[in-house]
């Protein structure tokens, strides 16, 4: 691994450990890994979980930011592992945990139930009114380049929940929908070929599910993606406030 | 009501303050030197003076609504994201909303007395 | 059941009152968030100072001209001192910022302020960031500081009087 290059030749990873099958199973355990150029967190796990220890547990799978498994908080921010270079970061010690505000199923894995439940919840999908024609027909629906804008940056969304673990309302709101759920709603309602409208504007008059954002727009800070839920979410409360 | 409803009117209200509040605060502070207004009579700005002129004491009575209002619905806000449920969630409205609507009769029983004394 | 509300306050605390690592916009809401309550509880207190004035809450009807200067008045000397200063004048900070960074929130909501859905290219910079909405943050912590100094300037000459 270590060819001598300059820079870190090798850096300490203080990773969270949690075992639900054991009783004193919360603490952090520290690794030293070698270091080569160009090396991402997620590989530096992956030299652990190879040479070191084979009980720490991860998700992860494409390891070029399209799979969206691999969010963890590193050095404190939800990152995805397979995005930050070692380098980047500038220290001797990574500090590797779960992500905030999902529960954890062991080690660095969280379950992501709660938030997936919160996305099918918006109708992550194009209603239309006329469903005979949707099925059935040979026509396309053709959208013009300031149509597609609309919502074109929003559809990026790889669904890999770092806005939902950087929201500080999320954190102790649990019925508050969330930054990429509420994107998601967004990015149908702004698509020209939905027909959702008013049926998609109505459940969010509630205290809860909408209004609860306070535009602290840590997600946008943290979404590898480019999203901006910030942007989407005061979009959809103008929606609401002038049209719903 | 609303939480749409209620979210806009928090907006409003705020709103109705920078105006109902800036002629709060040049009374005490920009059209007469402080000390000047922090004397109970006997000046045109001070204490007693402002209540007496019926248009800056409705100023303050409109100041009292807006603020109770927008400040008490901000701390249910505040804790209603604290904690839901469904008893937890009752409770706060129903205690935050009797305080706010004692705070505005108490302060208008204030401005009401005061705007008496002025005028004996 | 203490146990788990404290943990819930804790928890709820921590994410809202330290609003390092994510940029001005969690700096605002915390701020907001604080400036908020602490008026509010400083509105509260405003008012039943000047109803003790007139009375207090047992006296519903005009009390004698005198009895309420003379209640104003001892009010006055007991309020002067540098530590209740220094509190209006944080105060003073407080208010200003809350409003200008309010009006920024409520132009923000409605998506006034904000940049428009782009195609995002690498390096992404999120519209939400906009110029012209971080311009506004500035400005209410500017104002904020001005009427601070301003209060502290108005008070500490009335303390020499
Ligand atoms: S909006 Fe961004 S941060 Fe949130 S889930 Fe989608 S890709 Fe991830
Ligand atoms: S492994 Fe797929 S996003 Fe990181």
């Amino acid at each position: 691994m270590d060819r001598g290059e300059k820079g870190l030749q090798e850096v300490k990873f203080k990773v969270f450990r949690y075992d639900p099958d054991k009783k004193d199973g919360k603490g952090f355990q520290t690794y030293t890994v070698p270091v080569s150029k160009g090396m991402t967190v997620l590989q530096g796990l992956m030299y652990i979980k190879e040479k070191l220890d084979q009980t720490l547990s991860m998700r992860f799978s494409c390891r070029m930011a399209t799979c969206g498994s691999c969010g963890m908080t590193i050095n404190g921010l939800p990152r995805l592992a397979c995005y930050t270079l070692i380098q980047e970061l500038k220290t001797r010690t990574i500090v590797v945990e779960p992500l905030r505000n999902f529960p954890v199923i062991k080690d660095l894995a969280t379950d992501f139930e709660e938030f997936f439940s919160k996305h099918r919840s918006v109708n992550p999908y194009l209603i239309r009114i006329d469903t005979h024609e949707q099925e059935k027909s040979n026509v396309s629906y053709t959208q013009s380049d300031e149509e597609v804008e609309k919502y074109l940056q929003f559809a990026y969304c790889i669904k890999c929940g770092l806005c939902y673990a950087a929201c500080p309302v999320v954190a102790t709101d649990k019925q508050f929908l969330g930054p990429q759920a509420l994107a998601q709603l967004y990015r149908y309602l702004a698509d020209s070929r939905d027909e959702g409208g008013e049926e998609r504007l109505r459940p969010l008059s509630d205290g809860h599910s909408l209004l609860r954002c306070h535009f602290a727009a840590s997600c946008s800070q943290v979404c590898p993606k480019g999203v901006d839920p910030a942007l989407a979410i005061q979009l959809l409360r103008r929606e609401l406030f002038l049209r719903g | 009501m609303k939480e749409k409803t209620v979210m806009l009117l928090h907006y409003i209200t705020g709103l109705g303050i920078i105006v109902a509040g800036g002629i709060h605060l040049a009374t005490v502070f920009l059209l007469s030197p402080y000390h000047l207004s922090m004397e109970f009579d006997n000046n045109p700005f001070a204490v007693l003076s402002v209540y007496r002129n019926i248009l800056l004491a409705g100023t303050l009575e409109v100041l009292l609504v807006l603020v109770a209002f927008h400040g008490f619905n901000g701390l249910r806000v505040v804790l209603q994201e604290l904690y839901q449920g469904k008893t937890y969630t009752k409770a706060v409205n129903i205690i935050v909303s009797v305080v706010a609507v004692a705070l505005v009769v108490y302060g208008t029983r204030t401005i009401l007395i005061a705007h008496q004394l002025g005028q004996g | 059941m203490a146990g788990v509300g404290v943990s819930v306050v804790v928890n709820a605390l921590k994410t809202w009152l330290i609003p390092l690592r994510y940029g001005v916009e969690r700096w605002s809401y915390t701020l907001q968030r604080v400036s908020g309550v602490a008026i509010t509880l400083y509105f509260v207190a405003h008012v039943v100072e000047t109803g003790n004035v007139v009375g207090g809450a047992g006296v519903w009807s005009v009390p004698p001209y005198e009895f309420a200067e003379m209640v104003w008045n001892e009010t006055k000397t007991f309020l002067a001192n540098p530590l209740f200063d220094a509190g209006l004048a944080l105060l003073a900070f407080m208010i200003f910022f809350h409003t200008v960074n309010g009006v920024r929130l409520v132009l923000a909501h409605f998506g006034i302020i904000l940049g428009k859905p782009t195609r995002p290219e690498y390096p992404y910079r999120a519209a939400s960031m906009s110029k012209a909405q971080r311009g506004v943050f500035w400005l209410s912590v500017l104002l904020a500081v001005a009427a601070m100094v301003y209060a502290l300037d108005v008070f500490f000459k009335v303390l020499q009087l």
